[in-house]
């Protein structure tokens, strides 16, 4: 289930962009949940500029890598109809993680279009009540990823970490 | 063996990419994350969205692992 303000972040993104990006870059965004991270660079925070796309198959990497060693170590345990049912609270994990891993796709690019951002597009307090919507998005997503308690936590990179302190900074602290 | 089923939300992907990609190559993901197919499910799905390769790689990946602990069965129970 995709995590309410998740579903909040990406309906301002929509908004803001039919309200004030060019067309060109509307149709862009109308798909920017699933693909608006491709190989496109963004500044995502002061002096970070970073590969969205490259960031999230990292983070994916790593968490493809924790769930094949922890399953790995279950088979060599149980096999068969043991195994199905000793790994389903994993699966179930996993799948909350991967949901979590393509939102932050989504709210990495919202953040860069938040940094972005001019006046003209966007007034100061749009724009911060904008960052806490993503802000709040993208804490979501994190503390699903740093969630131990079935798999091993996925490292959040420091990129993460400076797009998360450049949306406080945008939100007017918090 | 692999399991039986899909999950709804990878079989919800699929038929939103028909479109994209058409119904053959839809089918053939399926049948790829079905057998856990990990390496298929990545070279046919290149041309969907970043977030849609990412759910159904871990579909196949479940699959794979899943298949791999009912070697020598004939099915799973």
């Amino acid at each position: 289930v995709i995590p309410a303000s998740v579903r909040r972040f990406v309906a301002f993104v929509l908004v803001l962009a039919v309200a004030s990006a060019p067309a060109s870059l509307v149709a862009g965004l109308g798909g920017i949940a699933l693909t608006g991270c491709g190989a496109t660079q963004h500044q995502v925070a002061a002096g970070v500029i970073v590969s969205t796309g490259t960031l999230v198959g990292g983070i994916h990497r790593t968490h493809q890598q924790l769930y094949t060693a922890a399953t790995d170590n279950l088979r060599a345990r149980v096999q068969g109809a043991d195994y199905d049912r000793e790994v389903a609270p994993i699966d179930e994990a996993f799948r909350k993680r991967s949901r979590a891993i393509q939102a932050l796709s989504s709210v990495l690019y919202a953040a860069a279009y938040l940094n972005d951002a001019t006046p003209a597009e966007a007034t100061p307090a749009a724009r911060a009540a904008a960052a806490r919507q993503v802000l709040e998005a993208l804490r979501d997503v994190t503390q699903v990823l740093a969630d131990g308690s079935v798999l091993p936590a996925v490292p959040i990179p420091p990129e993460v970490l400076a797009v998360e302190n450049a949306l406080v900074a945008l939100a007017g602290g918090h | 063996m692999p399991p039986t089923t899909v999950d709804t939300e990878v079989v919800s992907i699929l038929i939103r990419a028909v479109a994209t990609i058409g119904e053959e190559v839809a089918i053939a993901i399926l049948g790829a994350i079905k057998g856990g197919d990990v390496n298929t499910v990545e070279q046919l799905s290149k041309q969907l969205p970043d977030a849609e390769q990412i759910r159904l790689r871990d579909e196949a990946l479940i699959a794979s692992q899943r298949a791999k602990a009912h070697v020598g069965e004939s099915a799973p129970t």
